[in-house]
């Protein structure tokens, strides 16, 4: 084989190092480029060996009522009666005496504005479970509230809770529920459904001198207040817009010799809503 | 030869070469730009690197901010009149 000449050699050398050279100015440029790029997006770590993203979820907890004033006007107790019996839902008592007179009728309750039709719609409006519980300030008893002889076989100042899906009040801030709200939470606090107590206690026989009761009972208003669903250890109140509202009806029964109260009687409810 | 000289015909005549030493040179040369590039690319390529390592080794923290305690309030309200010609109730 004839050697190549030195020219030759010489002429590979430098196509050689041309190659070298062009290759290292594209690839350090390009790496160059590719830096610069990266500062760019959004969140990746640039001055650390580690990058860390912190995102925070913040749980809101809202608890509304849709319904502000129960107000059951001015009257009296006529003549012939001797009570009368208002309900905020305007649902006829069951219980009804010789002389008393149910609140779809409203002979006896003469003035007052007995065909109430909607409750404290309260609707879990946040993102968190929640405990409901309320408390009273005013005249929360019946003696303050209304006074004279309580009727015998109601309570006089009564208060009830019921799920919004058996209430259907229409005015809730998300979609009409379409099931029972305040359940499957345990044992701990009644798994069943509202439960109107102020008893530490949740074991036995579902009553008020035990423990409280359920949904749908009604159950005399307590100064001190009382927890309507959960407590502090639970909070069942789902915030689904399918199961999240409640409705507090308010049922006063009034003696005919329940004194004039002058000026408007009146208590204000507080609904707390607690979150763990 | 004639004359002691070596006489080429045109085809004959050598072309001008590089010398070896200038072959030697030149290899050198290259292999010292080849060196030099390789660092240089390296060099470039560990910053790059330290750059972007810390996107796989990235942690997510989440955060749940303790919530407050909503309340509301609903007022109940009734004004029992006085009754006239009544005995013993509503005075």
């Amino acid at each position: 084989m004839k050697d190549v000449s030195n020219k030759f050699v010489i002429g590979l050398l430098v196509v050689a190092l041309l190659i070298t050279v062009v290759g290292t100015i594209v690839s350090v440029n390009k790496l160059t480029l590719f830096q610069q790029q990266y500062d760019f997006i959004t969140g990746a770590p640039v001055s650390t060996a580690t990058g860390q993203t912190n995102l925070t979820i913040t749980s809101s907890t809202s608890l509304t009522n849709q319904k502000f004033l129960i107000d059951f006007g001015s009257g009296n107790v006529n003549a012939s009666c001797d009570f009368c019996q208002m309900d905020s839902n305007g649902v006829t008592a069951s219980t009804a005496t010789t002389n008393g007179v149910n609140t779809s009728d409203g002979s006896c309750c003469g003035a007052w504005n007995y065909s109430q039709t909607a409750g404290f719609l309260l609707e879990n409006t946040g993102n968190a479970n929640l405990s409901i519980g309320y408390t009273c300030s005013g005249n929360c008893t019946y003696g303050l509230f209304i006074g004279g002889s309580r009727p015998g076989g109601f309570g006089g100042l009564e208060i009830k809770v019921t799920s919004n899906s058996v209430a259907s009040q229409t005015t809730e801030t998300g979609a009409a529920d379409s099931a029972s709200s305040c359940v499957g939470g345990g044992t701990l606090y009644r798994s069943g459904s509202w439960n109107i107590t102020n008893s530490s206690s949740y074991s036995g026989a579902l009553t008020e001198a035990t423990g409280g009761l359920g949904e749908a009972y009604y159950i005399q208003l307590s100064s001190l207040g009382h927890w309507l669903c959960g407590n502090y250890t639970g909070s069942p109140l789902m915030p689904d817009n399918s199961k999240d509202a409640a409705v507090v009806d308010i049922n006063v029964s009034i003696a005919s010799d329940s004194p004039a109260t002058g000026v408007r009687s009146s208590f204000t409810l507080t609904f707390n809503g607690t979150s763990q | 030869m004639r004359d002691g000289k070596v006489y080429y015909t045109p085809s004959e005549i050598p072309q001008k070469d590089f010398s070896n030493k200038a072959v030697l040179v030149m290899l050198v040369t290259v292999i010292v730009i080849t060196v030099v590039s390789l660092i240089l690319y390296l060099n470039v390529l560990s910053k790059v690197e330290s750059s972007v390592s810390g996107v796989p080794q990235a942690s997510l923290q989440i955060q749940q901010v303790p919530p407050s305690n909503p309340s509301s309030q609903g007022v109940v309200g009734l004004t029992i009149l006085a009754r006239e010609n009544t005995v013993g109730g509503n005075p």
